[in-house]
C-alpha cells in the first residue's frame, strides 16, 4: 500500500485523523472528522498547524507536537481540555488523543499520526456524576414543585401527592445510602402511587414507566426502554409527542387538564380523559435530559360530567322550545337559571332581567303567596306538585299588578346523588280563558233568564253531529212530550204544517248560505202537534254559524207561540177580506149597470146620460182602487202575497202605465224621461201596481199643471225607477215613517187628501218580496222623489 | 143554435146584469144562485160555465174553485169551458189551481165578460 492510498483510507474513516510532518507541522493530511472537530474547512491542509489554528498559541498540543518530532516518542493523552475556535466562537472540548511518531526504515522522523476522539460528553457526564449530590437535591426540589403544581392543578392529586411526598421524605433517607441517582429515582417513581413515567432524550425513550401508568397505557412493562412512538404507535397524529417535544426544547413544563387521549388499551382504540403533567428534568447545565410524566385518568369524571351536560343542554333546549311558560329555577335560592319565552312574558320581562337573579328577589310579591313554600316543599320532599287553575298576583315591573290564572307544575330535577338540585317549573297561563268562560257563563245566565221571561223556546242544531236539541218550551210548540232525541228530519219537518214545509225548507236553506243570508234565519210557520194534533202558529228566528270555509257548522235559535196574535190577526184579515167582499159586490153590479146603461145612452145619443154614466164609472173605478188596496193588504197581513214572476220588459211597463195616467187625469203632465230598455224578472202586475200607486201619490200631493217625471235606468244587477214631483215634499221626520201601514203625514194640506195610507206601504211589501229596495229623497216644499230599485233578475 | 151559458153566481144584481148582458149578445143564459145548477150540466150541456168563486159560504175561497176542478177533472164534462169570477186580487192563482179556463175580477167590465165568453165559445 503506497502512501497516497494509505491516505484515502484514511480519509474515509470515521476517525479524526491528521499527518503533520517537519518541525513546524505542517497539516500534510486531515480527514473530514478532523476538520471538523477543528471546526475548520480544508483550506487548512498545507498549512503549519501554528497558522491553521492560531487559537492552539498557549495551549500545550504544538510544544508537545515538536518534541514527538524531535525525540520520535509518541505521545498519548487522555481527557485533554482544548479549547478551539468554531464559527468565530472559542469552545472547550475534551479529547483522547494520540501523536504518533512514524519513522523512516532509518530511524528518521517520517511524520506525526494524530488520531482524536472527542470525550467532552463522556467528561460532562462524569462531571455530572461528581455532581450526583447536587442534583439529587435539585431533583427533589423539582419534583416537591412538581407536586406543588398537580396539587393546584387537580384537587384529586392532592391526596395522592400528599403520599407521595411523605415517600419522597422515606425514600430520601434511603437515598442517603444510595449511590445512584437513577437507582433512587427509578424506585421512587416504581413506588409512588399514582401514573409516572420518566422518558430519556429527545428520543423520548421510556426509561420508567410505573405500573400504573402501564395500566394507563394499557401496555406491559416490556415496553420500557422503546421509544414513546413505538411503545405507543397510537399517538401518532394526536398532539402529545409534539407536546413533549416542545417541552424538551422549551425546558418548560405543560399541564394538561381534561385532555381527550386516545389509546390501544387491551386491543381496542378507547377514548380516555387526563389530567397531567410533562415536567422537563434538567441538567446542571439546564439542558433537558428526560421529561417526567405523571398522570391521572379522569375519564369517568368526564364522561358523568358530559351526560350531565348533554341532559341539562337537552333540558334547556326543551324548556327553550316549549310553547308554555317553563323556567329552571336552581337550588333553594331559587335562582333562575333559564326562562323561556312564553315565561318571560307572563312575567313582563326580559331574559337579562331575570337570569341568575333569584326568584323572590324579582317578584317579592309572591312572598305570602303560596308559590315559595311549595317551591321549598318540593326540594324537600322530591315529589312533583302541581295545581290547576290557581290565582297568582304578579307585579308586572311597569306599575300593573295583575292577577292570573295559572295552571302549573313544579317538577324535581335531581344531580347525579339524587338529590333535589332545581326545579323545573311549568307555567301555563290560562288568565284569557278562565275570564271568558266566566263571561259566558255570565252571559249565559243572562240569557236564559231572558229567554225564561220572554217565554222563548230553544233549539240548537248541530250540523257537524246531525244532532237537534229542543228545550221543553220548543217541544211544547211542536206537540211533544216527551224527552227523547228529536231529529230535523222526522219531528221539526213533520211537525211543521204541510203548506208551509216547502217554504220554511227554502228559508233554512237560504240561512245556510253565508253569502245569501249571512246566517240570519227569522220565519213564521205553523205547526201540527204530534200528539194534541193542535194548530200552532209559531215565530222562529237564528242564526247560523259558521266554518273558514262558510260551511254551516251549528244552528241555533229562538221560537216563539204566536198563536194567539196570528189568530187576532187572522180574524182581522177575515175581517177585512170581508169587508172588502162585501163592499166589491154592489160595486160590481153598480159597474155593470153603469155600462149597460152607458150603451143604451149612446145607442140614444144622449150625451147628458152619457157624460154623468161616465162620471159614475170613475168614481166606481177610484172606489174600487181603494177596496182592492184594503184586500191587497189583507193578503200581505196573513201572509199569502204571492209573486207571479215573468220576464217582462220594464220600459213596455212603465210606457202604459203613463199611457194609463194621462188617460185618466188630465190635471199633471206625467212624462216618462231616460227610457230603459231592460228585460227584468219579476210580477209585473204588482210592479205596475207600484208604479200606479207612486204616479197616483205623486198627483195627490202636488199643484194641478206640474210635472211629474219618471226615470228609469239601470245599475249593474239592479233597476232603478224614479217618480219626480214638484209638490209640498215630505217633512225629514216623516221620511222614515212614510212607508209603514196607515201612516199619514199630519199636516193641514193633506186634511184634505183622501185615502188610508196603504198605498206607500203596499209598494214597499212588493218592493220588499222582490228584494228590492224603496225610499223617498224629499225637502219640505220643494217635492219630492220616490225611488225604488229591483234586481234585474 | 145559440151558444149556452151557465152563470151561477150568488148576488143577484150582478147575475141578472150577466144574463141580460149575455142574452143581449144572442146567448142562451141558463143561471142561479147555487151550484144545484151544475146537477143539470149532464142535460143541459152548456157551452161555457162563468162560476163565482164566493158562494153561500164566505170564509171558504175554494168553492168555485173546487167545483171548477171537478168538472175540468171529469173527462165528462172536461172539455166545457170554465170561467171563475171573484173578488179576490188572486183570482188569477185561484182559476189556475182550479183548472179554469179563465177568470174575471170584480168589479169586471162588461165589455170584458162579453169577449171573454165570445172568446170560449167561438
Amino acid at each position: 500500500m503506497n502512501s497516497q492510498q494509505l491516505l484515502e483510507v484514511l480519509s474515509l474513516s470515521d476517525n479524526a485523523t491528521a499527518i503533520y510532518t517537519s518541525e513546524n507541522i505542517i497539516i500534510e493530511f486531515a480527514n473530514e472528522a478532523m476538520i471538523g472537530l477543528w471546526g475548520k474547512n480544508r483550506s487548512v491542509i498545507g498549512k503549519p498547524m501554528i497558522e491553521a489554528l492560531p487559537e492552539l498559541e498557549g495551549q500545550p498540543f504544538l510544544d508537545i507536537l515538536k518534541n514527538v518530532w524531535l525525540t520520535g516518542n509518541t505521545h498519548v493523552d487522555t481527557n485533554a481540555y482544548a479549547e478551539l475556535e468554531k464559527n468565530g466562537e472559542l469552545q472547550g472540548s475534551y479529547f483522547n488523543y494520540e501523536y504518533r511518531a512514524v519513522k523512516h526504515p532509518t530511524g528518521e522522523m517520517r511524520c506525526i499520526l494524530h488520531t482524536a476522539v472527542d470525550v467532552t460528553d463522556r467528561m460532562l457526564s462524569q462531571q455530572e456524576i461528581q455532581e450526583s449530590k447536587q442534583r439529587e437535591k435539585d431533583l427533589n426540589e423539582e419534583l416537591a414543585a412538581i407536586n406543588e403544581e398537580l396539587s393546584s392543578s387537580n384537587e384529586e392529586l392532592l391526596a395522592t401527592n400528599e403520599e407521595l411526598k411523605e415517600s419522597y421524605n422515606d425514600l430520601r433517607l434511603l437515598n442517603e445510602s444510595l449511590s445512584e441517582s437513577e437507582a433512587w429515582f427509578r424506585e421512587t417513581v416504581n413506588q409512588a402511587p399514582v401514573a409516572i413515567a420518566v422518558l430519556d432524550e429527545r428520543g423520548l425513550i421510556i426509561d420508567t414507566a410505573n405500573s400504573y401508568i402501564l395500566e394507563i397505557w394499557g401496555k406491559g412493562p416490556e415496553i420500557i426502554g422503546q421509544p414513546l412512538h413505538i411503545a405507543l404507535p397510537e399517538l401518532q397524529g394526536q398532539p402529545f409527542l409534539q407536546i413533549l417535544d416542545d417541552v424538551y426544547t422549551s425546558g418548560e413544563p405543560f399541564y394538561g387538564s381534561e385532555v381527550k387521549a386516545s389509546l390501544v388499551r387491551k386491543g381496542v382504540l378507547e377514548d380516555a380523559y387526563f389530567n397531567f403533567v410533562y415536567h422537563p428534568l434538567k441538567e446542571a447545565s439546564g439542558n433537558t435530559a428526560s421529561i417526567i410524566v405523571v398522570a391521572t385518568e379522569v375519564t369517568e369524571q368526564i364522561n358523568a360530567r358530559r351526560l350531565i351536560e348533554k341532559s341539562e343542554h337537552r333540558l334547556n333546549r326543551m324548556v327553550m322550545a316549549s310553547p308554555i311558560g317553563m323556567t329552571i329555577l336552581k337550588g333553594r335560592e331559587l335562582v333562575i337559571e333559564i326562562a323561556n319565552e312564553n315565561m318571560l312574558t307572563i312575567w313582563n320581562r326580559t331574559t337579562d332581567q331575570v337570569t341568575g337573579k333569584r326568584l323572590l328577589e324579582i317578584f317579592p310579591e309572591l312572598i305570602g303567596q303560596p308559590f315559595p313554600d311549595m317551591l321549598q316543599r318540593v326540594f324537600d320532599t322530591g315529589q312533583p306538585f302541581g295545581m290547576d287553575e290557581t290565582t297568582a298576583d304578579v307585579d308586572l315591573g311597569d306599575g300593573r299588578v295583575v292577577q292570573y290564572y295559572l295552571d302549573f307544575s313544579y317538577d324535581p330535577l335531581f344531580d347525579a346523588d339524587g338529590n333535589v338540585e332545581a326545579i323545573l317549573a311549568t307555567v301555563n297561563n290560562i288568565t284569557e280563558r278562565v275570564e271568558s268562560r266566566r263571561q259566558m257563563l255570565h252571559v249565559q245566565e243572562r240569557g236564559r233568564m231572558a229567554v225564561d221571561a220572554a217565554q222563548l223556546g230553544t233549539f240548537d242544531m248541530d250540523l257537524t253531529k246531525g244532532t237537534l236539541d229542543w228545550d221543553e218550551r220548543c217541544r211544547t210548540l211542536f206537540g211533544v212530550s216527551h224527552n227523547n232525541t228529536v231529529t230535523y228530519e222526522h219531528d221539526f219537518l213533520m211537525g211543521l204544517h204541510p203548506d208551509d214545509r216547502e217554504h220554511v225548507t227554502e228559508v233554512i236553506n237560504n240561512s245556510f248560505n253565508k253569502a245569501a243570508s249571512n246566517g240570519n234565519y227569522d220565519v213564521e210557520y205553523r205547526t201540527i202537534g204530534f200528539e194534541d194534533k193542535k194548530l200552532r202558529w209559531v215565530s222562529a228566528k237564528g242564526k247560523v254559524f259558521f266554518n273558514e270555509h262558510n260551511e254551516p257548522m251549528r244552528f241555533i235559535g229562538i221560537v216563539l207561540d204566536i198563536t194567539d196574535k196570528k189568530e187576532d190577526e187572522q180574524r182581522k184579515n177575515d175581517f177585512i177580506a170581508m169587508v172588502s167582499h162585501e163592499l166589491k159586490t154592489p160595486l160590481t153590479s153598480l159597474k155593470a149597470y153603469v155600462q149597460v146603461l152607458q150603451a143604451k145612452a149612446l145607442k140614444a145619443n144622449d150625451g147628458f146620460a152619457g157624460g154623468a154614466l161616465d162620471k159614475s164609472l170613475l168614481q166606481v173605478n177610484k172606489m174600487n182602487t181603494l177596496i182592492k188596496g184594503f184586500l191587497d193588504v189583507a193578503r200581505l197581513e196573513s201572509g199569502r202575497i204571492h209573486l207571479d214572476v215573468e220576464r217582462f220588459n220594464l220600459n213596455n211597463l212603465i210606457k202604459e202605465a203613463v199611457e194609463e195616467a194621462t188617460i185618466t187625469m188630465d190635471s199633471h203632465h206625467v212624462v216618462f224621461d231616460d227610457e230603459c230598455h231592460t228585460d227584468v224578472v219579476a210580477d209585473r202586475e204588482k210592479i205596475g201596481q207600484v208604479l200606479n200607486n207612486l204616479i197616483s201619490n205623486a198627483t195627490k200631493y202636488s199643484p194641478r199643471g206640474s210635472n211629474i217625471i219618471i226615470k228609469c235606468y239601470q245599475d249593474a244587477d239592479m233597476v232603478r225607477v224614479s217618480v219626480k214631483d214638484e209638490g209640498i215634499g215630505v217633512k225629514a221626520v216623516d221620511i222614515d215613517k212614510l212607508f209603514d201601514r196607515f201612516y199619514r203625514v199630519n199636516s193641514p194640506f193633506t186634511k184634505t187628501i183622501s185615502g188610508f195610507g196603504i198605498g206607500l206601504y203596499l209598494c214597499a211589501e212588493i218592493i220588499k218580496y222582490h228584494r228590492g229596495r224603496i225610499w223617498v229623497e224629499s225637502k219640505t216644499g220643494q217635492g219630492a222623489t220616490f225611488n225604488f230599485e229591483i234586481p234585474v233578475t | 143554435m145559440a151558444k149556452k151559458v151557465f152563470v151561477i153566481e150568488d148576488d143577484r144584481d150582478i147575475r141578472e146584469t150577466i144574463v141580460y148582458v149575455l142574452e143581449e149578445e144572442g146567448y142562451e143564459v141558463l143561471a142561479s144562485e147555487s151550484s144545484k145548477l151544475l146537477r143539470s150540466v149532464d142535460s143541459e150541456k152548456p157551452d161555457i160555465i162563468l162560476l163565482d168563486n164566493w158562494l153561500t159560504d164566505w170564509k171558504s175561497d175554494a168553492n168555485g174553485q173546487q167545483l171548477s176542478k171537478e168538472l175540468k177533472s171529469n173527462p165528462a164534462t172536461s172539455h166545457i169551458s170554465v170561467i171563475i169570477i171573484s173578488a179576490v186580487s188572486n183570482v188569477k192563482e185561484i182559476a189556475e189551481a182550479g183548472l179554469a179556463d179563465g177568470y174575471l175580477m170584480k168589479p169586471f167590465d162588461v165589455s170584458e165578460l162579453v169577449n171573454m165568453v165570445k172568446k170560449f165559445t167561438a
